[in-house]
């Protein structure tokens, strides 16, 4: 990297201290699969709520070698990607991919890209909402102690709560799992679909709360297994026969819109929440029609 | 999942057949089996199961007849009122005596002798100031009752020391019936098994069937009394200790208490009984004691 | 004799202490908290036993230290010196609860104690139903089947006298007395060693409180479960308790049988109580 008297940043943006900081809470809460640990959330040059937890354990962990993919809702097009790669390239010079097979560190927010990481992959997760039991206990302190305790039961009576009240397990994403058989996790931005894939996984999952400054961690190898019922067990978003329009995959996480046709009316379709994956299919399909 | 803890080995289900004890001076008698007159070796504790079985069954009688089975040695209670002035009343003054099993000791004197006292200390109601007070138990051997712990007495008085009081005391709003079976419930005796005994009791105490679901609290002083005693004997005791048993009884009434404690007497129970009642309870007395 | 719970030498003190302490608090000073220093005795020196399956009542007028003595058996309130030895039922080798961490005590709370509290709010959700409020206490014991859950919570309910048809209801359409039957199910529902009762019966009109009691003497017999009974009415006391311990700033003056107790009391404070009683 060119050395000029006038850089204005620290390589990654934040001063060494902080992201030494930020890499000693990401050790601590890889040694407590599940464990929220604080860290002091720094001010960065965008919002909080918009990413700054990823950001912060991305330009902590990231060096000038990384292949960098940043991805939105599982696209690679989406404001607060383009916003957020702008802004790693910037402070580090590191390349950027929006193939996921080719990236060492990937940033997003709400999806676990569809191909399967490997265990030189490194996922960096935006969370909005840290702590399960902020549905049932408000009080951070109090449900500080109930983690501690492992003392579930409220939570557990909120599940109940759902099926008895709407006949199913009504959790559309931030679904709770429970991490390595102890700490009470919230999987908080991705949708039921991915969370399956969090468990025994290859990969490194680092979660990152900028507004609510917590870190927490799913080492590879760890079980995680959500709340469900014998009689109500945990499923995922898929339907049968429901495909994307684009590339014809079912076995994906697929988004529904809207398609007008111009006279008032028009149709929903459906295609795959990760358009890098879809896009690799289309090309492979040109390829080999 | 982890199944509920059974605590049926705690409770005796309905259906583990012990004969059904009736009261004894019913005529009405079941032969003893001896499976169920006692619990099986290794339970926790070993203990006569009931008088109804029959007097030629029960063996224990022969063996305990020239022991004692509770020895009073000067015994002596004050009471000290801290609320007047500190003073001390003593109204039991180094009293001893003592009776054997099926013996049937009748106390009498004036009110205010402590007659009351003598028994409400060896039911240790109160707690006796002085002297000793010995009774052979089957639980735990000879032992002191001023002395013993509070929780060996409450096993002594679920299974071997029964007490009837002068005035019936019970929970407003609860069954004759289910007061009559209290002391079985304590024993742990299924509910069912309990409640048939419970009626056949009633029967026979003369209460008329449309009572039994009613409060006694709602009953007349007569039937009180009736239903006071059926507690007392249901349990069927070792040792009965009767307060006052014939008190607000009319003729007819009394004789069945007679009979009553004659029956238990010819199972093996040793009475002792309080009363100026000379006339009903003398004759069925074979000792007396009186206070003077 | 096989004890359930052994409470050996228990204290609890709100303050630092000072040498003076002992001598010029307890009952004989009629205070607990002490001139000099400012420390309140909530608790000194309490040693009892309870065996399994007897119900012990503990009496004093408010302020006499038998809510601390209760919390701290229920593990909410730390102990400041003493040991509460348990004996588990099953296996001989005595555990002192004192010594306990959160989590261990967290877990045996939910597995081995049930509490009924004076104001149901303290006990229950006001939030959750009527029926996931029992449920609770299933499924800390890892019950995971729904149908099952409400089958044992209907059992459970209908046991109390509550309709189990009004499983899903919420607390707050239920009245005083009901809600006390729900925390009673709750506290039964993982069929604990111990149930702990504070005040349960306060707060309710004479002919819901006669049938809290029913209730309570009616499990009592059936599961012939162990209760440690805290309460300012010797009505309550007389009615449930074999045993009783009396309280009196901090400190228990008396001990022994129920109807000693009632009709023989030794301490000058029992005498008082006792003769003062309705």
């Amino acid at each position: 990297m060119q050395q000029t008297n006038e850089q204005l940043y620290n390589f990654g943006l934040l001063d060494e201290d902080a992201k030494r900081e930020i890499r000693r809470s990401l050790l601590k809460a890889v040694a407590i699969p599940g464990h929220q640990i604080p860290f002091a959330s720094r001010d960065l040059p965008i919002a909080r709520g918009w990413g700054t937890g990823g950001l912060q354990i991305t330009l902590a962990i990231i060096t000038p070698e990384d292949c960098l993919k940043v991805i939105d809702q599982g696209d690679d097009a989406g404001v607060n990607a383009v916003n957020l790669r702008r802004l790693i390239t910037q402070t580090t010079g590191v390349a950027t991919t929006v193939d996921s097979c080719a990236a060492s560190l990937i940033q997003t927010r709400h999806r676990i890209p569809e191909e399967p990481l490997r265990a030189d992959q490194i996922l960096v997760l935006q969370v909005p909402m840290v702590d399960p039991l902020r549905w049932v206990e408000p009080n951070l302190e109090r449900a500080t102690v109930m983690h501690g305790e492992a003392d579930y039961g409220r939570m557990w009576v909120y599940m109940y709560e759902s099926v008895v009240r709407a006949g199913d397990l009504r959790i559309a994403s931030q679904y709770p799992v429970m991490v390595n058989g102890r700490y009470m996790m919230d999987t908080t931005p991705i949708p039921r679909w991915d969370v399956p894939r969090l468990d025994m996984a290859e990969t490194l999952f680092l979660f990152g709360a900028g507004r609510e400054k917590r870190i927490y961690a799913v080492p590879p190898h760890t079980p995680v297994v959500p709340l469900q019922f014998e009689d109500y067990p945990f499923r995922t978003e898929y339907q049968a026969g429901q495909r994307c329009v684009r590339c014809g995959a079912e076995q994906t996480f697929l988004t529904s819109h809207f398609v007008p046709d111009g006279a008032g009316a028009g149709q929903w379709v459906t295609s795959c929440s990760d358009s890098s994956f879809c896009d690799k299919r289309l090309a492979s399909a040109e390829v080999q029609p | 999942m982890r199944e509920p803890g059974s605590r049926i080995a705690f409770r005796r289900g309905a259906g583990t057949g012990f004969p059904h004890r009736l009261p004894a001076w019913s005529g009405n008698r079941v032969p003893a089996s001896p499976s169920g007159v006692e619990r099986e070796p290794g339970s926790r504790i070993a203990f006569r199961r009931g008088a109804g079985t029959g007097f030629p069954q029960a063996p224990f009688k022969q063996k305990d007849m020239n022991k004692t089975l509770l020895t009073v040695e000067d015994l002596t209670k004050s009471f000290v009122l801290h609320l007047i002035d500190g003073r001390t009343i003593t109204p039991v003054q180094a009293i001893s005596f003592s009776i054997a099993p099926q013996d049937h000791l009748l106390i009498h004197g004036r009110s205010g002798m402590g007659k009351t006292s003598i028994l409400k200390c060896i039911y240790r109601s109160y707690l006796a100031t002085a002297g000793r007070i010995w009774f052979t138990s089957q639980l735990y051997g000879r032992i002191d009752l001023v002395a013993a712990h509070d929780s060996t007495i409450l096993r002594l008085r679920e299974r071997e020391i029964g007490y009837c009081s002068q005035f019936l005391r019970v929970l407003p709003r609860v069954s004759a019936l289910d007061v009559i079976c209290e002391p079985l419930y304590r024993q742990g005796w299924a509910r069912d098994a309990a409640q048939e005994q419970g009626r056949q009791w009633l029967r026979d105490l003369g209460i008329r069937p449309h009572l039994w679901q009613a409060s006694p609290v709602t009953f007349s002083g007569g039937e009180q009394q009736r239903i006071n005693l059926g507690r007392a004997f249901i349990a069927a005791p070792r040792l009965l200790l009767l307060d006052e048993p014939t008190a607000s009884l009319d003729g007819e009434t009394k004789q069945i208490v007679v009979h009553m404690i004659q029956a238990a007497q010819a199972n093996g129970t040793s009475v002792i009984s309080v009363s100026h009642d000379l006339a009903a309870l003398g004759p069925c007395a074979n000792r007396q004691l009186a206070l003077a | 004799m096989t004890w359930l719970l052994q409470v050996v030498d228990l204290h609890k003190r709100y303050g630092p202490g000072c040498p003076a302490c002992a001598e010029l608090t307890g009952p004989r000073q009629g205070r607990s908290q002490c001139p000099r220093c400012g420390t309140v005795h909530a608790c000194v020196a309490a040693n009892f036993s309870l065996q399994a399956g007897e119900v012990l009542g503990i009496v004093g007028e408010s302020g006499s230290g038998k809510s601390t003595l209760l919390q701290m058996v229920n593990l909410s309130l730390p102990a400041d010196q003493g040991q509460i030895l348990y004996q588990p039922p099953e296996s001989g080798a005595a555990v002192d609860l004192c010594q306990m961490n959160g989590y261990s005590a967290r877990h045996f709370r939910n597995d081995r104690l049930g509490i009924v509290h004076q104001r149901p709010e303290l006990g229950l959700n006001m939030h959750f139903s009527v029926g996931g409020n029992v449920a609770e206490k299933l499924l800390l014991a890892e019950w995971r089947h729904v149908g099952r859950i409400r089958a044992r919570t209907s059992e459970l309910m209908r046991q109390t006298e509550l309709p189990p048809e009004r499983i899903d209801d919420e607390p707050h359409t239920f009245s005083g007395g009901m809600l006390q039957r729900v925390q009673i199910a709750k506290a039964l529902a993982s069929r604990p060693s111990l149930l702990l009762l504070d005040e349960v019966t306060s707060g309710l009109d004479l002919s819901v409180q006669a049938r809290v009691l029913d209730l309570i003497r009616r499990i009592q017999w059936e599961e012939q479960i162990t209760m440690l009974l805290v309460s300012h009415d010797l009505g309550v006391i007389r009615q449930l308790a074999r045993r009783t311990i009396v309280m009196k700033n901090g400190q228990i003056v008396e001990s022994g049988l129920t109807d000693q107790i009632m009709e023989d009391p030794q301490h000058p404070y029992t005498q008082l109580l006792v003769s003062s009683a309705l």
